[in-house]
């Protein structure tokens, strides 16, 4: 027995779940416009700080350039340290295990918000994207005229596809999954340096 | 696993078995609520922006074919492989190969709902594949065979010296520890382990963005930065309606979510996925399971706007009574309430019932859903097609003519009224759950009676 043979389309997932929402014809909504939004006080500066304390966060503003490579290299005492800052020295190239013994990692930042305390940091900018977690302690590199004010405003400068990984890090890791209790210190940073270059 | 309860009911009458436990869990959760009262007082533009976030998913929503394939064609560009499953099997089966190809035997996960719902887990375990689950909260139930009991605190059901008995076993941290920066520290050298071991990484998906082909994760722990950026291979699962348009849009959603979700003003971390480190994959599953059925229905289109921010949970004065285990679907509290019926009417048809209906849940969400609106719409449907608790669908249809009948309403009103001033243990026992644990009030009078002094 042999019939005609029919050619049955199976549809693909993707085909099913887009003609799925074709098929609804659902009336178009309009987009919003998102404003800017003013900020929260007139001292955009003092608010971050302010900020960048409450959430736990070491704050060091220095005029000073050399300065960043004096902490730099008394907290070489303390354990290994890395960073992709070429001027501070410390560029060995890593292992994942050796990551996983750093000490500090020094990296830097590109724009700080005022409202959160979140620094954006281009993870491509690194030697390794882990290195935004991985060390014991984080310190970060901030230019002082690099600030603003919330997401918005930063959203504007910020482009997050150009590195192929970013992350907007605000203080040390933390958890309170246990009983509500907060702790520093779950998977990243246990302590956040921000140094923030004038 | 955890007892499944058959309804909310059961979950809750085993719960609320021990009252200092259901009085320390609604205080915790409270405690957040308060948080993120205070977080969101601080911001002038608040109600505008949860206006705005609103319409930014009801404009998504509208068209969310368009966006799912500007998304894939921008995410591709990006060199990242993007699949499609229209269900849970699909979704897993689509996971389990992509690990299989790579000869994956370690997975690290961070917190995904989703995976959740398509229980992930125990399909790639059938295949011999270890998953752990990294953010602490969801290590903990995962070690004492639970699920999550809350969207954003997994483990808020949990005592701290029962994580420290759990700790003691499977971690040989010391017997009887309790303190909780102790046991965080040892959770985290553990799964640094398994972190430097692992031959990929599983994480959810907070936000995809159609125009950059990228997607963003929220994480407090950064256990996210250090699972995907470790390993080889990453694959981030999202439902459909994480969709949204542009990267500016982030601003506004990232704004919302912590201060909803924790009081906080934005997560420790938000990380940016938009490219494969060289030599290295990035996979994103797009998984409908039920959710382009929910966008079809136009009394409930609007929950697919969730952000997941667990704030209705911790606001409703049930779900801090009742604990995330007395719900029959994977998202515990109201959201979760209006999103499960859909699934499966009958097995959650109690879900929608259990609330006061206050409408807290509504008022703190930040994509503005109707969440209580909803839950008496799918009482409505829940009554009128499924078998659902017929001693309520009697005791409603008598409630019904009674009130129809003023001459009957009267009567029974009088009646009442005599009842509550009759012997006590008319009225508290047993078999009248109203008198449980509370003092009825006493009517000097009936309604008919204060309306004919007040209006003659």
């Amino acid at each position: 027995m042999i019939g005609t043979r029919k050619t049955i389309h199976k549809m693909t997932a993707k085909e099913k779940i887009l003609s799925n929402i074709k098929d609804l014809q659902l009336p178009s909504k309009a987009l919003p416009l998102v404003p800017i939004f003013e900020g929260l006080s007139d001292d955009k500066h003092s608010f971050f700080l302010e900020t960048l304390e409450t959430l736990g966060v070491e704050v060091i503003i220095s005029e000073d350039k050399a300065a960043l490579a004096q902490l730099v290299a008394e907290r070489a005492e303390e354990g290994p340290v890395y960073s992709p800052i070429s001027e501070l020295g410390y560029t060995n190239t890593l292992e994942n295990t050796e990551m996983a013994d750093l000490n500090l990692s020094v990296i830097e930042g590109e724009l700080g918000v005022a409202e959160n305390g979140a620094i954006w940091v281009e993870g491509d900018a690194l030697t390794e994207r882990a290195l935004t977690a991985i060390g014991s302690h984080l310190m970060i590199v901030l230019p002082y005229q690099k600030v603003v004010w919330n997401m918005h405003e930063a959203y504007t400068y910020v482009e997050p596809r150009q590195s192929g990984y970013g992350v907007f890090i605000s203080g040390p890791s933390k958890t309170a999954d246990i009983e509500q209790s907060l702790v520093k210190g779950a998977h990243g940073a246990k302590s956040l340096t921000v140094f923030i270059q004038k | 696993m955890s007892t499944q309860y058959k309804n909310h009911p059961a979950g809750a009458k085993a719960f609320n078995k021990n009252p200092e436990r259901v009085s320390w869990h609604d205080k915790a959760l409270w405690f957040v609520r308060e948080k993120r009262d205070k977080a969101t007082h601080g911001i002038p533009e608040w109600e505008e922006l949860r206006e705005i976030a609103a319409q930014i998913k009801a404009h998504t929503l509208s068209h969310l074919d368009k966006y799912l394939l500007q998304f894939e064609e921008q995410a591709q560009a990006n060199g990242i492989h993007v699949h499609w499953a229209k269900d849970a099997q699909e979704h897993n089966d689509i996971v389990l190969s992509i690990l299989q190809k790579h000869n994956v035997k370690n997975v690290v996960k961070s917190k995904s709902m989703l995976t959740e719902e398509c229980s992930l887990n125990p399909h790639l375990n059938q295949h011999d594949i270890d998953v752990v689950d990294t953010d602490l909260g969801e290590r903990i139930v995962q070690l004492a065979k639970e699920h999550p009991s809350h969207i954003v605190l997994p483990a808020i059901h949990k005592k701290k010296e029962e994580v420290g008995e759990l700790f003691h076993e499977h971690l040989n941290t010391e017997k009887g520890a309790t303190d909780p920066t102790y046991l965080t520290r040892a959770a985290r050298e553990h799964l640094r382990d398994k972190f430097l071991q692992a031959d990929a990484a599983i994480t959810g998906v907070n936000f995809a963005v159609a125009e950059s082909g990228g997607f963003v994760v929220c994480t407090n722990e950064g256990n996210v930065d250090m699972g995907a950026n470790l390993a080889p291979v990453h694959i981030a699962c999202m439902g459909i309606e994480k969709i949204i348009p542009k990267v500016e849009h982030l601003g506004v959603f990232l704004r919302l979510l912590a201060r909803s979700a924790t009081g906080q003003a934005i997560t420790t971390y938000s990380s940016h996925f938009h490219k494969p480190k060289g030599g290295k994959e990035m996979h994103i599953v797009l998984v409908d399971n039920g959710r382009t059925e929910q966008l079809s229905r136009d009394d409930f289109r609007k929950s697919l706007n969730c952000i997941r921010c667990g704030a209705c949970m911790n606001t409703c004065p049930i779900y801090r009574r009742s604990g995330g285990h007395s719900y029959t679907y994977t998202i515990p509290g109201p959201i979760g309430s209006i999103l499960s019926p859909g699934k499966d009417l009958k097995k959650h048809s109690s879900l929608p019932f259990a609330s006061t209906l206050c409408g807290s849940c509504s008022d703190v969400c930040p994509v503005k859903i109707d969440i209580h609106t909803q839950l008496y719409k799918w009482r409505q449907i829940i009554m009128e097609e499924t078998n659902y608790d017929p001693a309520k669908k009697l005791s409603m249809k008598m409630a019904g003519k009674a009130m129809g009948n003023p001459k009957l309403f009267k009567m029974i009103s009088k009646v009442g009224n005599t009842f509550l001033k009759g012997p006590r243990v008319l009225i508290y026992n047993p078999l009248n759950t109203w008198g449980i644990k509370r003092e009825l009030p006493v009517p000097t009078q009936t309604f008919d009676d204060w309306y004919k002094k007040n209006n003659s």
